[in-house]
């Protein structure tokens, strides 16, 4: 069952199609790995998903808990409240904030959060925070950065700020988590560690979006392979099938992988 | 002896605007150029309640302060979209505006001529005009002041602010709707700059538009930042330094004329000192990017 479905999604700026009739699906509880050169529209698919830029056209059915509803003209925010957690390119943690602040912001509940609860609701508010650390200690654990939750964000290393901006997302507990270039620009053994998560998170039952460019790492840990080219679907299918695919070949390996 | 308790009152009533801009500037991001407007708003309205209408200081403590409150909603509703400088510049705009509308509706703010003979403050009709008695209110409410923004700041709320401050796309992604809090949080310092307002104007007991300028809130933005973003010591240090310094300069044989453009001057000097040695001011937890 498709938990999310895109349909005929058209982006354009100023009159050039960055996504131009993209339609795809991401079952349940798989790892989807989204491939392509630079410039397909990867990232700006993603941006309209989760509320970032509104669609030309087209529609991004979300399957939420049973009811399905068009989420491609949602507010950001509101994306992310129905369990839909993304990545950046470029990290963006809070870099002047803790790397424990940074996750005891990625919460599901929001009431502690409000003002008035500031002031009225005192109970309430320590009773979220025990819940909120609680959660923020376990996913740093998780991505095995304890020791760094006192650290400013911004002193962490590449990596470990990668691995932060995964365990943020991990910390909402969101039914469909959308990355982007999870192992842009780490070492070897960060990345193998990065799959590893991916594929225990998997394991409990959370479904992958992924924008790739190692075709190692994605044919290792992902379930299903869709390749973008000028905005629009080249192919789509298992990895072992769709990275022999000559027409994929050209347009984005260059030459056969060994 | 008496002069020494007036600067102090003086003093108190910057720390207050210091504290409440920090809570917008520091803690939010949210670069306000324009925050005397909101000082102006909580004095105007006080200071008329109280020469039309003949209504204490005590209720127009809060008048001010809901009615500043409620200019800050009505600009931030449409100026809190923009972003960094836009932000500044629009805020900047909004000082001016606030300005000219006091200096020129003349029938209701008498304008240049401003508002003598502003009543002061009274318990059980028991006047505080003596100047200890008025800086003990002062420091009442700057207490008050900094326990509620102490606790804004320190809250889940406050948290979600500061993500707001370092990345509102991040911010955004987690599911905060950060025009909200950035709302919320212009909506605050705004009351209490408000709070300011009507401590000046029952204090001073005349108002004119030239207490309101912009330079009055960029000498607030600038207490702000010799203080340190998001530091609530620093607006301490930072609004006492920049009260006490320029009287210092009347102590050196000055002329009249001259002291207060030293002044201005000295203003500056330190603006760029600070931001060549230590951009994040004297405790600040947070640079300007």
């Amino acid at each position: 069952m498709p938990i999310l479905e895109a349909l005929n999604m058209v982006k354009h700026f100023d009159g050039i199609p960055a996504v131009d009739g993209l339609s795809f699906e991401v079952e349940k509880e798989t790892v989807t790995a989204l491939v392509g050169p630079n410039g397909a529209g990867k990232t700006t698919f993603f941006n309209i998903i989760t509320g970032f830029l509104e669609p030309d056209s087209g529609e991004a059915i979300f399957d939420s808990n049973g009811t399905k509803k068009d989420i491609s003209r949602l507010s950001a925010h509101k994306v992310a409240r129905l369990g839909i957690a993304r990545t950046f390119q470029n990290i963006r943690l809070f870099n002047q904030m803790t790397v424990l602040d940074n996750l005891m912001l990625a919460s599901n509940s929001r009431e502690h959060e409000r003002l008035t609860s500031t002031i009225f609701a005192r109970k309430l508010v320590s009773r979220a925070e025990k819940e909120n650390l609680d959660r923020a200690n376990h996913y740093l654990e998780f991505v095995g950065l304890s020791e760094k939750r006192d650290s400013l964000s911004e002193n962490l290393s590449h990596g470990q700020r990668k691995l932060v901006s995964l365990a943020r997302a991990f910390c909402l507990e969101p039914d469909l988590l959308l990355l982007d270039e999870p192992t842009a620009g780490v070492f070897p053994e960060t990345r193998e560690k990065i799959g590893g998560l991916l594929e225990k998170m998997r394991g409990m039952g959370k479904t992958i979006l992924f924008i790739e460019h190692d075709m190692h790492f994605v044919v290792e840990i992902a379930d299903k392979i869709v390749i973008m080219s000028a905005g629009k679907k080249l192919r789509e299918g298992k990895p072992e099938e769709v990275i022999n695919d000559p027409a994929v070949i050209e347009a984005y390996l260059g030459k056969e992988l060994s | 002896m008496e002069y020494f308790l007036h600067i102090c009152i003086i003093a108190g009533i910057y720390y207050i605007l210091t504290l409440s801009l920090n809570l917008v500037v520091g803690y939010t991001g949210l670069p306000s150029i324009g925050h005397a407007a909101f000082y102006c708003m909580g004095a105007y309205t006080s200071a008329l309640l109280a020469l039309r209408f003949g209504i204490s200081p005590w209720i127009g403590l809060p008048a001010g302060a809901i009615m500043a409150g409620f200019l800050g909603l009505i600009i931030g509703l449409p100026t809190l979209r923009l972003k960094g400088d836009f932000l500044a510049i629009a805020t900047f705009g909004l000082g001016v505006i606030i300005y000219q509308i006091a200096l020129n509706w003349v029938s209701f703010t008498r304008g240049p001529m401003g508002l003598p003979g502003i009543p002061g403050y009274s318990i059980f009709g028991w006047e505080l005009d003596a100047l200890w008695a008025y800086l003990i209110l002062v420091i009442a409410l700057s207490v008050i002041t900094y326990l509620v923004i102490k606790r804004v700041v320190k809250s889940p709320f406050g948290r979600v602010l500061r993500a707001v401050r370092d990345d509102e796309t991040a911010a955004k992604a987690l599911g905060k709707n950060t025009v909200n809090y950035k709302l919320l949080a212009f909506i605050i310092g705004a009351f209490f700059a408000g709070i300011a307002g009507n401590l000046y104007a029952h204090y001073i007991t005349f108002i004119d538009p030239s207490s309101f300028t912009v330079m009055e809130s960029v000498a607030i933005l600038l207490m702000v930042i010799l203080g340190g973003m998001a530091s609530l010591k620093g607006s301490l240090v930072g609004a006492v330094v920049l009260v006490f310094v320029p009287e210092i300069l009347r102590f050196m044989g000055l002329p009249s004329s001259i002291a207060a453009q030293v002044r201005q001057m000295s203003y500056g000097l330190i603006l760029v000192g600070l931001m060549l040695l230590r951009p994040q001011g004297l405790f600040g937890k947070y640079r300007f990017k």
